[in-house]
């Protein structure tokens, strides 16, 4: 076979492997569930001197776990837990004595609330479209930050060739160091700045 | 392209070498300034040899307002010898040839082949003959005509033939009785006939893939004279012929029959609609040579190339921020989504300019390579797919095994829509220095079609504003263009235009 069948081939494959991923994405139709399924049920308990304290602790723990033993790849602010009634707290919070609070209380006393934290199975696409929301903003933060590094080092190459050119060599060697001077600036700014 | 000696260096006693400007079959080419402040070219011979540097010796006193003055020959520490010459700023005719591809206009090559032939004349009355006259040895500065490397290109005139350097584009210039050892002043007067016939129709008149068969048309094929202005045919048909003796007698002959011509003429298409007389010195015209494939000239060095690819790299991200600005702002999306809105449409745009300017900034000269082009534009887009993939949060996570098949769907789909994308449009052609137009509305509306045929067909899913895919191949399609560097392309010629209007 000539090359151009090779690629007509490729091109081909791409086209069916992409209608094919396109259809097969399509055909499943979720079908509400009558019972609403339950994806992840946790309890956590929040320490505090304050029974405040101690319920913002135990969902700020159990946002830190989400991001760790789950596959979102995010850490749901407190507030957002709250907001769609993921967490719900057992009873009043208890008065206990610690030995390693006697620092922090003037009696070692604080608050303990115990949390349940409950995701339905039906939050979890809003939240995983919010984990990725959250990784687009870090992603475009890092993209500026390559991006800047990028225009820079065209932007010095180029302003040192121009340069260069209208010199006609006159001043090779100081426009080399102003130009990798100016990129050593740069690439510390970015290092600082990022 | 790396030189002997860098910038600041000394080699020879007296002066100091800012840049390499050139180099060739005979050595070095360097600027160069004297310690006392003059500007000139040091020119280092390689492969000396006491007739070489004979040769230059006979030239050192030579004065012409159109020859390149050569100002003394020296020897360095390393046994090296130097020709140290005038240094010329202005340009070689063959860069002024690449940016006319259909020919210079009639006057433009008058004066110029006046200057060659004035030059030339004066070598061959004291004696000289140049030998390896081309376009890349003719400058203009400050509106003279100067011919420069005489005197250096005696390598093809000594005994040991097969040992000689010669370059494609000197092959170009090279007359038919230099295959039998003949060297006189008629190869001068051949390789000027040459020239004035790139200068008016824009190519050679016997080109080829290889020195050989440049040198079998040299020998062999009668030029053809078709594209030849009518006033010129009979001057350029006699300096082209096989046999010397029936070429001018002289080059001073040669230029006042160009002289002769006046000015009266301006530039108009070559090819007349009725054929133009022949001269009865011209060949016969049957069997019809065949097309020349044409090299192009390096009209733009690759240094040239360079600053023009980080100038429309830089003006891309420009462009494109000022676009995706005023997409953001025509969607008035949440107030605390506004960057992040902005950075979608904003780096796969980035990303896809880069990606067709970079590739196609080195696809300038070749040609017949198209697919092989779609390919590695395929390649490439499906890079821009799978980073416009990262970029709009796509996981990294590896799924659990058995969600792996569903769990590509959307990495494929991002690759497979840009990939395809790049595929299927010819994206070099929309930054061509010399597209037909600087800016045209087709090739946008082209990007914005088949976005939507693939967006139909391999719609990126997880993606909430799908259209922004066919705006960005939209908004890519009319920002190369206005970031590429554009000349105005050559007329076409009566053939052409006549089947245009037929």
């Amino acid at each position: 076979m000539r090359i151009s069948d090779w690629l007509h081939l490729l091109v081909f494959c791409l086209l069916a492997g992409g209608i094919q991923a396109s259809c097969s994405a399509q055909s499943p139709h979720p079908k509400p569930p009558k019972v609403e399924k339950i994806r992840i049920q946790e309890k956590f308990k929040g320490y505090g001197l304050t029974p405040k304290e101690a319920e913002v602790d135990a969902v700020r723990r159990a946002s830190r776990w989400l991001a760790e033993n789950t596959d979102f790849g995010w850490s749901p602010p407190p507030e957002y837990l709250y907001e769609k009634g993921m967490v719900a707290f057992d009873g009043e919070p208890d008065v206990k004595k610690f030995d390693v609070a006697e620092g922090i209380s003037k009696d070692g006393t604080m608050y303990v609330v115990s949390m349940q934290l409950t995701i339905k199975e039906s939050q979890v696409p809003d939240i995983q479209k919010q984990a990725q929301h959250q990784r687009m903003k870090e992603r475009q933060k890092h993209s500026l930050f390559g991006l800047i590094g990028a225009v820079a080092l065209i932007g010095v190459v180029g302003g040192y060739l121009r340069l260069e050119e209208a010199t006609k060599g006159y001043y090779t060697r100081l426009l080399r160091i102003a130009a990798i001077s100016v990129l050593v600036v740069i690439v510390a700014g970015l290092f600082v700045v990022g | 392209m790396k030189f002997t000696y860098s910038s600041g260096q000394r080699p020879l006693d007296g002066f100091t070498l800012k840049r390499g400007i050139g180099r060739g079959g005979f050595g070095e080419v360097y600027f160069a300034v004297s310690d006392g402040g003059k500007e000139v070219a040091l020119k280092l011979v390689r492969g000396d040899t006491q007739i070489e540097l004979r040769g230059v010796a006979q030239c050192l006193n030579l004065k012409h307002p159109n020859l390149v003055n050569l100002y003394d020959l020296k020897g360095d520490n390393q046994g090296d010898h130097w020709v140290v010459m005038e240094y010329i700023a202005g340009e070689p005719l063959n860069v002024v040839l690449g940016r006319h591809p259909g020919g210079l206009p009639r006057e433009l090559a008058r004066e110029w082949f006046l200057g060659l032939a004035r030059a030339v004349a004066y070598l061959h009355d004291h004696g000289i003959v140049h030998r390896d006259l081309k376009p890349a040895n003719i400058f203009l500065e400050n509106g003279t005509v100067k011919v420069g490397d005489y005197g250096l290109s005696k390598a093809i005139g000594s005994s040991q033939r097969t040992a000689q350097t010669h370059s494609v584009g000197t092959v170009h210039y090279m007359a038919p009785e230099i295959s039998t050892g003949n060297y006189g002043k008629p190869v001068d007067t051949y390789a000027a006939g040459i020239i004035l016939y790139e200068m008016l129709t824009g190519h050679v008149p016997f080109d080829g893939e290889s020195c050989g068969e440049i040198l079998m048309k040299h020998l062999t094929t009668p030029p053809d004279l078709s594209k030849i202005p009518a006033e010129y045919l009979p001057i350029v048909s006699k300096a082209l012929a096989k046999n010397p003796s029936q070429r001018y007698a002289s080059m001073a002959e040669m230029a006042r029959a160009v002289e002769a011509l006046g000015t009266e003429s301006s530039r108009v298409p070559a090819a007349a609609p009725t054929p133009p007389p022949r001269a009865a010195a011209a060949p016969a015209r049957s069997p019809r040579p065949p097309e020349p494939v044409l090299v192009a000239l390096p009209a733009v060095s690759r240094r040239a190339q360079l600053m023009e690819l980080c100038g429309s790299m830089l003006l891309a991200v420009l462009f494109t921020g000022l676009s995706s600005i005023l997409w953001t702002a025509i969607k008035q999306p949440n107030a605390n989504d506004v960057l992040l809105e902005m950075g979608r449409v904003f780096f796969p745009t980035v990303a896809a300019c880069w990606a067709v300017l970079v590739p196609s900034k080195f696809w300038t000269d070749r040609r017949g390579d198209s697919w092989l082009r779609r390919f590695t534009l395929l390649v490439i887009g499906g890079v821009v797919g799978l980073g416009g993939w990262w970029m709009d949060g796509g996981s990294l996570t590896l799924p659990p095994i058995e969600q792996i098949p569903s769990a590509g769907v959307t990495e494929a789909s991002y690759f497979s829509f840009y990939a395809l994308a790049f595929f299927a449009m010819r994206w070099w052609r929309m930054t061509a220095r010399r597209r037909t137009h600087r800016f045209s509305f087709a090739p946008i509306l082209g990007a914005g079609f088949w976005g939507l045929v693939l967006m139909l067909l391999i719609r990126p899913l997880s993606n909430a504003n799908p259209g922004l895919f066919v705006l960005v191949l939209m908004m890519t399609a009319a920002i190369v263009q206005l970031v590429s560097p554009w000349e105005q392309p050559p007329a076409p010629s009566a053939k052409r235009l006549r089947l245009r209007y037929a």
